[in-house]
């Protein structure tokens, strides 16, 4: 048996799963902020203890957690120290100089997570093609990492210019720390993120060394309280990680969750036959979009995190690890709508969240939210909310939205309700296309994959928006991201800057570096007990016409490379170069930048039989009907309610309809058909 | 509804959808570009407008130069290229700088939006070449004719086939054809990318033009910001400033008419313009003009058209704000990038909590090229930003763009480049203007040339004579300086580098705003924690009394 724990802002969601039957136990848990551990553990055994399980009978437990995210975002890191070059103090203040929004003439950036008392320069230089300029002192390291110690620095971030092609400062600068202040964590860029771009460099090593002795502290009591299972995390590569190994590069947890549910959708897309995909999770505060191709979800080096605008792309902190492409597309369930001083229409990126919540909760909360507009048009049914477990006061809802929306638009309050649907909608149909076109994607080839509270209520009307013929909505969408977790493969990656035109690679040095990193890759793999025969090795290079700055990440071949390898480098590059752009640049050479390594274990095959469904068994799939909005009638219709447990394969329905499960609503419109396959999921066709 | 024409919630989606799709054009051009300018430092902006050229929408961070030109290129492109000239798949270009934004650098190219067989609109580029060819791009030249290639409106793309004769006669005149012909590429797909999302949106929402979306979104932008100009108290509002010119000081002088909920700024008794490149033609100064009212008074209505309608600019023909061809121009921001400053300084009479004190710009830049000893070709250029400039409760940002928005090029990407090390790039401790609220540090950059060859260097740099002046007691920014082996020179000139020699710039900082004396202790202490402020200065400036070791216990 396996364990699954995902630990996420409001739940800690828990599945059991036995790989010799596929019985999979499902839970959602109050998540315990103060200390999250605390919560999964409890969840864990209460799940346990509900099917009569003992720990004993969890051969390993496979983790995710938003706690390396969090204590950015909230601060909550160790008191952290920077070294850099002479002459460089700065570079966390001086960021890249331009304005996210040009209009604003007081825009604010995130405060830097290493105070300046906390900075230090030391002596020494490398150049450009890695000589040395400047030696280091010994004597200078020593003095310095004293400073910061005797400053209270439990943990120090070193980044040196062009530690990315020679790291021997940095090295020097840990040894001297390991040797004489063993209590003290250090963080090197060269091995955190050895990649060009100083200031991108130094931000991620520094909230590397911000969040690493929590997550130490973390992963070692969750471990021990694991009574001896064996605990593995996700990273945000899209593979798993030993907790010891995770432990040694934190900032590759980031996004943890996010990455297991783009997984997830990876995974229930290629049971039902659909490898080309995006992955749409819509929650309570955002929803989080993913393309994936070939059941491939795309990638990024580099990302951002907490940001000071949430809609604003780089008012944030920006962080360079290879990470499953998630960007948060647009609001949640619990966004607050409101109309602006130009009267019109706005919705988030302010959320009530889950306390006080929506209006139609009755917790207090009265502004008017996503969920409250989805319950005016139907598309919510208020006695079947979390399957009647919880109570919701449609008056309320529709109160606030007469009298903050309504009434100001002098619309009806229908309109109004449709129109926060349409808006949030649009916001993520738009952050939709941009990633689909980035790449060079036609909608029309996509699926959508819905998951979260709120993805299969908003999935059809996001899909006609962005030109996409299907979706599918997996079983358990409340649980996505924890089921994701079951089907991934161990990983790891290396990635080397080495800039070059590629006609001028030097081919040997390219296969002592490949040697040497695959070796690495081998055996972190194989002290995390996956066989050498399964390991699978892919190699990538991030190449672009010279003169460009956006490269494009393009597989190579693997084992020994000749020269003539060049050439088929090259033509990778062109073919994919026209995939994402469309048009052939002739007689222009080609420079590459980086060159990544990634080991892979072999991917876990798993069928998930869920044990504890509430409804099994047979009967009418048909619960009743329901007046729902749409948009196509301008109007209200009564629609057929189908219970999703009891939908058989092989039976086909028309849409407009609603499909109810306990943790959410499936709403379909209208010219389209659905059914469910032999797999559960819910495949609607539009 | 009330109002005739597009409800409000259909407005809002097709407003977003508008903007979006510029957005997207403009990812598609950082993505396909081929020079650091476009690429690193981000100097184009792509607008969306309609059939008469009128700007729809624009992509977010952006050169704010460029988008308030661009409308005004694209409606006289259009007198010469009329509508029904136009073929799918067209591009017209020019780089004229009296039509364009001032400079030959600055290339701006139209394609038109076709949906079925009807033109609907159309979508503007400008993007900064990195090199138009004529003298390296500095201040010294006499004419336009030495700046490099002039290029006329003309049909660079043809239904697709670009024309091969202009292509050729570009590539002859630039030192660095492939990043010119790249960047022209990236115009096309993202102009093509374009058209193709309005056309898919048109097809949705089953419209058949922008028309009544475009005149709408007009109405409301406009009426937005004449509400707030209706703010402020009725009046003639005067200032000016002096920059420090080639040899010269140059003044820019305005009066700001403010009537009901219209705007007119007017630069009379402005320089009359110089035979040097320090002349800004009216289109960039309208630009800047409309820009720094926006921030001013209606910062999150997004740009278009209607925020442009309540304001008139004019600018007395043959000055430095509206030169008279051939006049030399590639200097141009170091005149135009001080004119939020001194619209600032008028309106601080009418709106003292919404203006800021002056930022240490003009952005500042370093030109570098040679050939090595193996004859390699080198070409660079790195931008580097002054101060903020205070407000009303907020100190200027460190080395900020403002009012232009032009990234640093990362110090590993020049030292790649260009056979320079960088030595520091440090902000200046002390030397934001003190006040109430402290205007942002100016930096400190030290170059030093690792060539085995001389390297041809010029500069864009401004206020090393003439500070950036504090608001309401606030003081002025400290000036920025330019020494080669520690002897001061004047950056208007073009230099030569010897192997070995050292260059250090310090960047202007901003002003200070309100009275020093008020400022607030527990500010004083941070920015001492900090290290941005020293004891010396807290003592004397802030009379701050207290001890700083005692407030540096972290």
């Amino acid at each position: 048996m396996v364990a699954a724990i995902d630990i996420g802002g409001t739940f800690t969601d828990v599945v059991i799963y036995d790989k010799g039957s596929g019985k999979s136990l499902v839970g959602k848990y109050l998540t315990t902020p103060h200390d999250p551990s605390i919560g999964a553990l409890a969840g864990l055994r209460a799940l346990l203890d509900e099917f009569g399980l003992r720990f004993k009978e969890l051969s390993q437990a496979i983790h995710a957690t938003t706690l390396a995210t969090n204590a950015i975002i909230e601060r909550k890191g160790a008191t952290t120290g920077l070294i850099t070059t002479k002459g460089f103090v700065d570079i966390l203040l001086i960021g890249r100089e331009s304005r996210y929004d040009i209009y604003d003439l007081v825009p604010e950036f995130p405060e830097p997570l290493v105070p300046m008392s906390m900075r230090r320069e030391i002596t020494e230089r490398i150049s450009g093609t890695g000589e040395i300029l400047q030696p280091l002192s010994p004597q200078e390291v020593k003095v310095t990492i004293q400073e910061l110690v005797d400053k209270g620095v439990n943990s120090i971030a070193v980044c040196l210019l062009h530690s990315y092609i020679n790291p021997e400062h940095e090295e020097t600068i840990a040894e001297s720390i390991a040797e004489f202040f063993p209590d003290v964590s250090f963080s090197l860029s060269s091995q955190v993120c050895p990649e060009i771009r100083e200031y991108e460099r130094t931000s991620t090593t520094v909230a590397n060394a911000y969040i690493q002795p929590i997550v130490s502290r973390y992963l070692e009591d969750l471990e021990a309280n694991l009574d001896d299972v064996p605990l593995y995390l996700m990273l945000s590569n899209g593979g798993i990680a030993t907790a010891q190994s995770a432990a040694k590069i934190p900032i590759r947890m980031i996004e943890s969750g996010p990455a297991g549910g783009a997984l997830a959708a990876a995974y229930f897309g290629a049971q039902s036959g659909f490898e080309d995909l995006i992955a749409f999770d819509m929650g309570g505060t955002t929803a989080k979009t993913c393309i994936i191709e070939k059941s491939i979800p795309h990638f990024t080096f580099n990302f951002e995190i907490a940001r000071v605008k949430r809609f604003k792309k780089n008012s944030g902190l920006p962080i360079q690890v290879p990470c499953i492409d998630l960007i948060e597309a647009g609001a949640g369930g619990g966004s607050i709508a409101y109309v602006d001083e130009m009267g019109l229409l706005k919705v988030g990126p302010e959320s009530q969240g889950a306390s006080p919540g929506p209006a139609c909760y009755g917790l207090g909360g009265d502004k008017p939210t996503v969920t409250d507009a989805d319950l005016l048009l139907g598309y919510i049914n208020p006695a079947y909310f979390l399957g009647g477990m919880m109570e919701i006061f449609s008056e309320a809802a529709s109160q606030s939205i007469r009298k903050n929306i309504a009434e100001p638009l002098k619309s009806q309050e229908v309109q109004a309700a449709w129109g926060i649907h349409e808006v949030v909608n649009e916001t993520m149909a738009a952050a939709t296309r941009i990633q689909l076109s980035e790449r060079g994607n036609d909608p029309r080839n996509f699926t959508l994959v819905a998951t979260g509270g709120a993805g299969p209520v908003h999935a059809f009307h996001l899909a006609r928006k962005v030109g996409l013929h299907r979706i599918i909505c997996p079983p358990a969408a409340g649980l996505a991201s924890s089921l994701g977790l079951l089907t991934v493969p161990f990983k790891v990656d290396t990635v080397d800057s080495y800039v070059s035109p590629l006609e001028e690679v030097d081919v040997e040095r390219l296969n002592t570096l490949f040697a040497e990193r695959e070796k690495q890759c081998y055996s972190l793999l194989k002290a995390a007990g996956v066989k050498e025969r399964d390991i699978q090795i892919e190699r990538m290079a991030d190449i672009s016409f010279e003169g460009q700055g956006y490269p494009l990440s393009v597989s190579i071949p693997t084992g020994k490379l000749k020269s003539n390898h060049m050439e088929v480098i090259e033509k990778s590059f062109r073919d994919k170069y026209v995939e994402a752009h469309g048009r052939a640049i002739n007689n222009v050479p080609l420079r590459v930048f980086n060159w990544r390594i990634f080991g892979i274990g072999p991917s876990p095959t798993v069928t998930f039989k869920f044990a504890n469904f509430p409804t099994k068994g047979s009967g009418n799939p048909l619960k009743g009907t329901q007046r729902i909005y749409l948009p196509e009638s301008k109007g209200f219709r009564k629609v057929n309610v189908y219970n999703r447990y009891l939908l058989r394969p092989n039976q086909k329905f028309k849409g407009p309809a609603l499909v109810e499960e306990r943790e959410t609503t499936t709403v379909i419109g209208s010219r389209s058909s659905f059914s469910v396959d032999k797999n559960l999921n819910l495949i609607i066709e539009l | 509804m009330a109002r005739k024409g597009i409800d409000p919630i259909t407005l809002e989606v097709l407003w977003s959808r508008l903007i979006a799709i510029a957005e997207e054009s403009a990812m598609e051009i950082i993505r396909t570009a081929f020079s650091t300018t476009v690429r690193e430092t981000h100097m184009f902006a792509v607008v969306l407008l309609d059939t008469k050229g009128y700007a729809i929408s624009h992509a977010g961070s952006t050169m704010p130069s460029f988008v308030g030109s661009m409308p005004l290129t694209i409606r006289k492109l259009l007198k010469i290229f009329p509508v029904e000239s136009f073929q799918p798949d067209d591009l017209v270009l020019t780089n004229d700088p009296w039509l364009g934004t001032g400079h030959l650098q600055d290339m701006t190219s139209l394609a038109p939006i076709f949906n079925k067989k009807n033109i609907v609109g159309f979508i503007g580029i400008t993007s900064h070449a990195t090199d138009m060819g004529g003298k390296l791009r500095s201040p010294e030249v006499r004419d336009i004719y030495e700046e490099g290639l002039q290029l006329p409106p003309c049909k660079y793309m043809t239904e697709g086939e670009v024309n091969p004769d202009i292509l050729r006669i570009i590539r002859a005149n630039v030192r660095v054809p492939e990043q010119v012909e790249g960047d022209l590429i990236s115009h096309m797909a993202g102009g093509k990318l374009a058209a193709q999302r309005v056309q898919a949106m048109l097809e949705e929402y089953k419209l058949r033009d922008l028309d009544s979306v475009a005149t709408t979104i007009f109405q409301r932008s406009e009426n937005a910001m004449r509400e707030a100009i209706k703010k402020v108290p009725d009046g003639e509002y005067r200032f000016h400033v002096n920059t420090d010119g080639y040899d010269e000081p140059l003044i820019i002088r305005v009066e700001v008419r403010v009537r009901g909920s219209s705007i007119v700024v007017d630069y009379t008794g402005t320089s009359p313009q110089v035979d040097r490149g320090l002349n800004a033609v009216l289109n960039y100064v309208f630009a800047y003009s409309a820009y720094s009212l926006k921030c001013l008074f209606c910062p999150t209505v997004p740009n278009n058209e209607g925020n442009f309608r309540p304001i008139t600019v004019t600018a007395p023909e043959g000055s430095i704000l509206n030169p008279r061809y051939p006049a030399p121009v590639n200097g141009r921001s170091m005149v135009g990038q001080f004119i939020p400053s001194v619209i600032f300084g008028a309106l601080c009479k009418a709106v003292p909590e919404m203006v800021q004190a002056a930022s240490g710009s003009p952005v500042w830049a370093i030109n570098a090229a040679g050939v090595d000893k193996l004859s390699h070709r080198f070409a660079g250029n790195f931008f580097l930003n002054g101060g903020q400039g205070a407000s009303k409760n907020h100190d200027g940002i460190s080395c900020l763009s403002f009012p232009s928005n032009t990234s640093n090029t990362p110090i590993e990407i020049l030292e790649h480049i260009v056979p320079l090390l960088v030595e520091r790039k440090a902000i200046i401790r002390d030397s934001g203007g003190s006040g109430e609220f402290v205007g942002g540090n100016g930096q400190q950059v030290i170059v030093k040339s690792l060539s085995n060859v001389q390297i041809l260097l010029s500069f864009l740099s401004e206020r090393t004579r003439h500070p950036a002046y504090g608001l309401f007691g606030g003081k002025n920014g400290r000036v920025g300086k330019v020494t080669l082996n520690g002897r001061p020179i004047n950056p208007k000139r073009q230099w030569v580098m010897s192997p070995g020699d050292r260059l250090v710039l310090e960047v202007p900082s901003g002003g200070g705003y309100g009275d020093p004396k008020d400022r607030k202790r527990d500010a004083v202490e941070r920015d001492l924690r900090e290290g941005l402020l020293s004891i010396q200065k807290a003592r004397a400036e802030y009379s701050f009394d207290g001890d700083y070791s005692a407030s540096d216990s972290n």
